[in-house]
């Protein structure tokens, strides 16, 4: 009998004469866990999407490549499954089958509510620009 | 893998990004033809906005579509699809509704500067 595993996923394995025996034992820190690292990394990426819409916005000015931008923004995605943070020692016992329903959903609700804040106040500018012209 | 509930939420989330920032991007390649005179080089800035925004739209879409495909084994249930609509719909309306609301205070200022 081996026991292998986390304090937040246990996995047990037995084998007598007759059949192996596997017991899979879950306990609630998977939800916090998968809470936590969905929350952080929906807040870096979050804070980082803002910065480089700040730079877009400001590339015709300052000359800053659109493309160069573009490839930034599209490296966002590749950060939340599979960033360095994923693979490093700290997360290597940590099951993401377990977790990546409640990571998925922190990241999701944070990542949008901080990325739709700046969208808000661009559509309003350009109601404002667009009243101003108007007349 | 994912549940139910998460494949909805993310696409309900999806939807409303959509729904915002797509038309956003739109009225901003509008608003770039209102500040400047019409010529070649105006067209093809824009044909270049345009593809831009095409292409980071398809690849967003593609990423969550193959993301989804590789997590959620059974796919996208109609219900997940309702979700985005809705999402969408929602994002949408507020959008207008905000822009409305941008479009009201730029006139307000222009009527009380030119009073003043």
């Amino acid at each position: 009998m081996d026991c292998t595993g986390s304090p937040a996923y246990v996995n047990l394995r037995a084998k007598n004469e007759f059949t192996a025996v596997k017991f899979t034992i879950r306990s609630g820190g998977n939800v916090i866990t998968g809470l936590a690292i969905g929350l952080l990394i929906g807040i870096i990426t979050g804070t980082v999407f803002l910065l480089l819409l700040k730079t877009a916005n400001q590339a015709s000015e300052k000359g800053v490549s659109v493309v160069k931008l573009t490839s930034q923004i599209l490296a966002i995605p590749t950060f939340w499954f599979g960033g360095p943070w994923l693979t490093s020692r700290m997360l290597g016992q940590v099951h993401w089958e377990e977790l990546i329903n409640w990571y998925l959903l922190s990241l999701v609700a944070v990542f949008s509510l901080i990325s739709l804040y700046p969208a808000a106040r661009w559509i309003i500018q350009l109601g404002e620009q667009f009243g101003t012209k108007r007349e | 893998m994912l549940t139910p509930i998460t494949i909805n939420f993310i696409l309900f989330a999806f939807g409303v990004i959509a729904g915002a920032y797509l038309p956003l991007a739109l009225i901003y390649l509008v608003s770039f033809f209102r500040r400047e005179h019409f010529a070649f080089i105006l067209i093809w800035k824009a044909a270049v906005r345009l593809a831009v925004i095409i292409l980071l739209f398809v690849l967003i879409s593609g990423a969550l579509g193959f993301g989804l495909e590789r997590l959620a084994p059974k796919g996208v249930t109609d219900e997940g699809g309702t979700f985005l609509a809705l999402g969408f719909l929602a994002s949408f309306l507020v959008g207008i509704i905000l822009f409305t609301i941008g479009l009201v205070r730029g006139r307000s200022r222009v009527v009380t500067g030119s009073g003043a």
